[in-house]
């Protein structure tokens, strides 16, 4: 007669057996002798990734992430029977890690917003249809890239040893401010009698580029300094040429949250590039065809004219609104190569795009 | 009444901070000493030390230099003495800063008021002025509650 039940529930059933008979494993209670008695001191705030980190084993973080390759978090004794997923690609420390990660992830924790409670929307303020039609312009272009911030981390993410659990986490952070930064910019387009305008094929050049990007360090160096360097920039200008209280809010909650992006992306490029020295051209053959990508995108009808609108008060002021953010250009630029000075890689020499933009 | 700029007027703010920990706790944590430095007609400037540490702000101080550099998470917010008058004006009148009085606003073209920091990864100390903007900005305008004598 064929057993009821399959040999797992079968062995399943007969250890419950034994424990109704009394009869209990109580191994694990002895695992793990190491990391027993460890009492994490928390800091003013509470108790941080940082501080987990202070302490050994479970802060000893390996050049190389297990070799399990399992789900198995750092630190825990690993059974020999635990199977491998098989999964995990990137298993090198120097492919993921920044010095900062475990404090960003932290603090992005801590700085999360909700773009429903956060916005005071009832304060909108009825605007010329120019003036409207640019802010949602420029609210349509912001909804275009924005995702390809979360595509891209949750791209990678699975594939990286559960050991850098601290990378893990600040791009699963990361994933959840890019998804409110879509749903805020789609918000507003839609809150104030105007709507969503036009879809940006600069745009998506570059964001295929990024999405394409053969390896994690350069999809990084594209995404993190290049474009949400550029990003930052176009947050803060979207608070300068703010019309209301309203947009004023909404880009300085974005510009926090793209500032850490950029600071991750910085110093993972930095410990990058002391690890593997060797591979810096890598890093400079891509960033130079993402700036000439991101170059055609920021002068793209849909990109600066909406801009130059706000700026200038009006399709009328339009050159005069050109001129006042000629300097955003040049900011771009100059924030653009000190991050990546402070990464050890210097493009002032090499950069592939104008370092001004020709408006006179 | 403080007078503005001077220790004192800063300090109303930290207690005005510390008074507030639920509102900063939901803000989100800051680490960064931001420096403000006024420079007055006369050629004379003076230089006020603000340490936040996670949901506080940790110490005012006036100082004679910024200290800066690696480590120090530290950057400089500089400008004349009337562009930081006509900031604080424009909060304490509406109760928060108007739409062309925001530190944002003052400091995107780096005119009139400039943030700047020193060392290897001066930039990162630069960042760290929008990576905390929103707290920052409404630790300022609760100054919009200190009793405030401008000097002459």
């Amino acid at each position: 007669m064929a057993a009821k039940y399959s040999a797992v529930v079968e062995k399943t059933l007969d250890h419950m057996a034994n424990m109704r008979a009394g009869k209990f494993d109580l191994s694990w209670m002895n695992a793990n002798p190491d990391g027993w008695g460890t009492k994490v001191k928390a800091s003013p705030v509470g108790i941080t990734l940082d501080n987990l980190n202070s302490v050994s084993p479970y802060g000893d973080i390996p050049e190389y992430g297990s070799s399990i390759g399992s789900m198995a978090p750092r630190g825990c004794e690993i059974p020999p029977e635990t199977p491998s997923l098989g999964i995990y690609d990137i298993n090198e420390k120097g492919l993921v890690w920044a010095d900062n990660v475990a404090k960003l992830y932290d603090e992005a924790v801590a700085r999360q917003w909700s773009s429903t409670r956060d916005i005071p929307w009832d304060r909108l303020e009825e605007l010329p249809e120019e003036m409207e039609k640019a802010i949602c312009q420029v609210c349509t272009g912001l909804t275009e890239v924005e995702f390809i911030a979360a595509d891209l981390p949750a791209k990678w993410l699975w594939r990286i040893n559960h050991d850098f659990h601290e990378v893990k986490l600040f791009l699963a952070s990361q994933v959840m401010d890019e998804a409110r930064h879509l749903d805020v910019f789609r918000k507003r387009a839609l809150a104030n009698g105007g709507g969503l305008m036009q879809a940006s094929p600069g745009s998506e050049n570059l964001l295929r580029a990024i999405i394409e990007a053969p390896n994690y360090t350069v999809a990084s160096s594209l995404m993190h300094i290049l474009a949400e360097g550029f990003v930052l920039t176009l947050f803060r200008h979207g608070e300068f040429i703010a019309p209301s209280v309203v947009e004023k809010k909404i880009f300085r909650l974005c510009m926090q949250d793209e500032a850490r992006h950029v600071a991750y992306g910085t110093m993972h490029l930095k410990y990058f590039l002391k690890t593997y020295p060797e591979r810096a051209e890598e890093i400079h053959s891509i960033l130079a065809m993402g700036e000439q990508a991101i170059f055609a995108l920021n002068t793209e009808p849909q990109s600066i004219e909406p801009r130059a609108i706000l700026a200038g008060g009006g399709v009328d002021n339009m050159h005069e609104g050109l001129l006042k953010t000629s300097y955003l250009y040049t900011k771009q630029i100059t924030e653009y190569l000190q991050r990546l000075k402070v990464a050890g890689l210097d493009r002032t020499e090499r950069i592939s795009i104008p370092i001004e933009l020709p408006v006179d | 009444m403080h007078e503005f700029p001077s220790e004192e007027w800063f300090v109303e703010l930290q207690h005005a901070m510390d008074a507030e920990v639920d509102k900063y706790r939901r803000l989100g944590s800051i680490e960064m000493t931001l420096y403000l430095k006024m420079n007055f007609d006369d050629g004379h400037d003076e230089v006020y030390k603000i340490v936040f540490d996670g949901y506080r702000c940790a110490e005012v101080k006036r100082v004679e230099k910024p200290e800066l550099g690696p480590g120090k998470e530290a950057a400089v917010l500089e400008g004349d003495y009337q562009t930081f008058k006509d900031m604080v004006t424009d909060i304490i009148k509406n109760g928060g800063a108007g739409l062309e009085q925001t530190l944002n606003y003052l400091t995107l073209p780096d005119v009139p008021l400039r943030v700047w920091s020193e060392g290897g990864e001066a930039q990162m100390d630069v960042d760290r002025f929008s990576r905390f903007n929103e707290s920052l900005q409404q630790f300022f305008d609760a100054g919009a509650s200190v009793k405030t004598k401008f000097r002459a």
